[in-house]
């Protein structure tokens, strides 16, 4: 079995469930199988806003075979959704006898481990890193390079506006200037609501990176994903992932 | 005419509070038991696949899918997806939401779990070229041998600027692998150089069952400082499928001689990608539909600044000459964004559209059925009726860049997002809830049935079903008196009937060997007349030759 580290990470539904009857469904459209299980969650360790309200519920589990789960027997099971209905049905990826809290310090290393991958990734991608205040930011007007330059209308459009940063600390890569300018997409679209909107006094640590968070070029160093502003608050875990 | 309405988020996801905005909707003709439905809705436990909304009830009931491939941080950018005619095939367009690439997704089985397998992909240029707003439409030629399944996937290529109108199509899409059918490369429809640098997003086609197909798109010729659009509203026409070396050129423009009638020419839409009414962008709104029952009939409603002002108003025109010409506007709908049109089998057109009223207080959505073409403007049904306030947006599109409508035989089917309070006085023609709420304190709750949850944007189905009119019954004679049926005598007892004895095969008939020739017959020499015979003389009987004496020993 994998390890609660890697379940952690794959699982988007983490909880802890008491089995009350197997071969058994909660919805109607996800037909009962010896692989399924009614249990009722007694604790949720990760979840989603939407499946937050789930302390207390019956759900079905859709287990992995071998079956080995007894009624009435209490285990932490990793899992991610599968059938939404009238009931909720979610897939085990894999399961550990016993109660929560018996494993807090693990599941809570895991998934603190499991949050900090991301954000490795995007330190280990961004060409600069930098700690600073940002200045008030205006719209990004790129250069015409030549008169075949057309602009790119669409509703997907980012809406490049910049910023400059008043660095206090260069955390990655080298740069001797006191300040930089950092773009940011101003766009409110569906692919660009949850990249950072920079505002005059913003203060922490800039990711830059010389491509979107589509793997595309921009005119400039821009943060686009949402890791590439953390606030002063994660000083720590920003050097200690950066090491 | 019986309207029903169901909000669509499942029992199971009673605390989710997503905008589950840009809805559209796949009825399958073959069976409208089975239905899908699309949005702006994450996986709820997250992961790498995007959830459909999916019924098997003709749409009483829904559960979430997770089976369209390219989620990121969020599940899917632009989606639509539509079923084959008779094939039970869906098929999707979408833009991906981990790398912005268009893709192209069939499957046969809409209730698997398995994910939708990508037919085609196409990656945006290295300067930022993006495909947009991949619009699927699809059928199955059940004329055409093999029956195969043909799709159409308007979308703006800007890859092809200045002329980005496109469509990938396929001709056989059902059953063959990636990509089956369709190319790299697609088909670009628009015919002039865009002087906006490119066209609008907006690329939508339309099928008739001969193998008509026609697409509406915005060939922009000015995009301004003042980010006001200066566009025509061209129509094109295929006859045949869309194949042949010069597709979608059977119409031509009076003006400028170039493929694709200008229906209208330089309006002005304003491009505002902001929160420019009731919290919702606009910019590009176009809808058309053919009818089926004449594929020479065609409707079209688009949205932009009549005389290039205020109010943003929605156009609907019809031309009955296959595009060559068209009327004026049949209905204008000021403050309305998103027209969706359909025709059913009875040549009734459904008008669908969102308007903002109530001085900019309330997003009402409406649907307009016209049994005569919009000779008289039809009374609109109002399906919601809900604050334009509230919820505040999360992102662009607040309620969608479009909704949907579409009919099989003579029912409309729909979908549209909206504020979800639960209040019956926002939906005037009845509303099903799956998920919990309570009516009468207007409070959405949790999956406990008693924790509140905040209100937020949710897809809704419908269906308008047309009443079939029924002749005025005529005045009926009194019956007379019947006289007294004679009793039947019972049925005798019929033998079986004896199985015959399959005809075993004949052999076929050899070929004949052509007779040769037979050679004309000599002529014969007649024959030279015998002399007669001579009687015979009878002859003297001869004497006993007497014995001879035996010869003496010497």
């Amino acid at each position: 079995m994998a390890s609660v580290h890697d379940l952690t990470h794959q699982s988007g539904f983490i909880f802890e469930a008491q089995v009350e009857q197997l071969g058994a469904s909660t919805a109607s459209g996800y037909s009962a199988s010896a692989e399924t299980a009614i249990v009722r969650v007694t604790r949720i360790v990760k979840t989603t806003p939407s499946l937050s309200g789930y302390g207390g519920q019956r759900i079905t589990v859709h287990l992995q075979t071998p079956v080995s789960l007894k009624v009435g027997q209490q285990a932490v099971f990793f899992t991610h959704g599968i059938h939404y209905g009238d009931g909720l049905v979610v897939s085990e990826l894999g399961n550990v006898a016993g109660a929560a809290s018996a494993m807090d310090s693990e599941l809570s290393s895991a998934a603190q481990a499991s949050d900090d991958t991301d954000l490795t990734q995007r330190l280990a991608q961004a060409e600069l890193v930098v700690s600073g205040v940002a200045s008030a930011p205006q719209r990004h007007t790129a250069p015409q390079t030549s008169a075949a330059t057309v602009r790119r209308i669409s509703e997907h459009d980012p809406d490049w506006w910049s910023s400059t940063i008043t660095i206090e600390t260069v955390e990655k890569g080298a740069h001797s200037a006191k300040t930089t300018d950092v773009l940011f997409a101003n766009s409110m679209d569906i692919a660009w609501f949850r990249s950072p909107k920079v505002k005059a006094g913003d203060r922490g640590f800039w990711l830059l990176h010389n491509s979107d968070l589509y793997g595309k070029p921009v005119p400039a160093r821009a943060a686009t994903h949402p890791l590439d502003f953390r606030p002063m608050g994660e000083a720590s875990r920003v050097r200690n992932l950066l090491k | 005419m019986p309207i029903t309405v169901v909000n669509m988020i499942p029992k199971a996801l009673s605390g989710e509070t997503n905008q589950d905005s840009e809805p559209n909707l796949a009825v399958n003709p073959n069976n409208t038991m089975q239905i899908v439905g699309t949005a702006f809705t994450p996986s709820p436990s997250g992961g790498t696949l995007a959830p459909i909304y999916v019924s098997s009830d003709g749409g009483q009931t829904w559960a979430l899918n997770a089976i369209v491939p390219g989620a990121s941080s969020f599940p899917t950018f632009d989606i639509t997806m539509k079923f084959g005619g008779t094939s039970n095939v869906l098929y999707g367009g979408i833009i991906r939401a981990d790398n912005t690439n268009l893709a192209i997704l069939r499957t046969s089985n809409y209730l698997s779990p398995t994910p939708m397998t990508v037919l085609l992909t196409r990656a945006p240029s290295s300067s930022g070229a993006i495909d947009d707003q991949p619009w699927v439409q699809a059928t199955t030629a059940t004329a055409v041998a093999g029956t195969p399944d043909r799709v159409y996937v308007g979308s703006n290529d800007q890859l092809t600027s200045p002329k980005s109108a496109h469509i990938d199509q396929s001709l056989s899409a059902a059953t063959a692998a990636a990509p089956a059918g369709f190319t790299a490369a697609g088909v670009t429809i628009a015919s002039r150089s865009a002087a906006g640098g490119q066209d609008g997003p907006s690329v939508r086609p339309t099928i008739h069952s001969s193998g008509r197909i026609y697409a509406a798109y915005f060939n922009w010729t000015n995009f301004s400082s003042a980010s006001i659009v200066t566009t025509d509203v061209v129509v094109c026409r295929d006859d045949n499928w869309g194949s042949g070396g010069s597709p979608y050129a059977a119409l031509v423009d009076a003006g400028d001689h170039l493929a694709g009638v200008r229906v209208a020419t330089g309006v002005k839409i304003p491009w505002e990608n902001n929160h420019f009414l009731g919290q919702e962008r606009v910019g590009s709104h176009l809808s058309i539909a053919v009818d089926p029952t004449n594929s020479s009939i065609v409707y079209l409603a688009w949205a932009d600044f009549p005389a290039g002002a205020a109010p943003y108003t929605i156009h609907l025109r019809k031309s009955t000459d296959a595009g060559v010409t068209w009327s004026a506007d049949l209905r204008a709908i000021a403050n309305g964004i998103s027209p969706a049109l359909a025709v059913n089998s009875k040549g009734h057109v459904g008008f669908l559209y969102q308007t903002l009223t109530t001085s900019g207080t309330r997003w009402e959505t409406h649907i307009e059925v016209s049994t005569n073409g919009f000779a008289s403007a039809p009374t609109p049904s109002v399906l919601a009726n809900v604050p334009s306030n509230a919820p505040v947006s999360t992102f662009l599109p607040y309620l969608g860049d479009y909704i949907y409508l579409m009919a099989v035989g003579t029912t409309f089917f729909g979908i549209f997002s909206a504020n979800n309070t639960p209040d019956n006085a926002n939906f005037p023609n009845g509303v099903k809830y799956q998920r919990n709420a309570n009516f009468a304190t207007h409070q959405l709750l949790n999956v406990d049935n008693t924790t509140p949850v905040p209100i937020s944007i949710d897809p809704f189905f419908f269906t308008v079903t047309e009443l079939i009119a029924i002749e005025p019954i005529h005045f009926i004679e009194p019956i007379k008196v019947v006289q007294p049926i004679h009793v039947i005598e019972p049925i005798k007892a019929v033998q079986p009937i004896h199985v015959v004895e399959p005809i075993k095969a004949v052999e076929p008939i050899k070929t004949i060997a052509p007779i040769k020739p037979i050679a004309p017959i000599k002529t014969i020499a007649p024959i030279k007349p015998i002399a007669p015979i001579r009687p015979i003389i009878p002859v003297d009987p001869v004497d006993p030759i007497e014995p001879i004496d035996p010869v003496k020993p010497k």
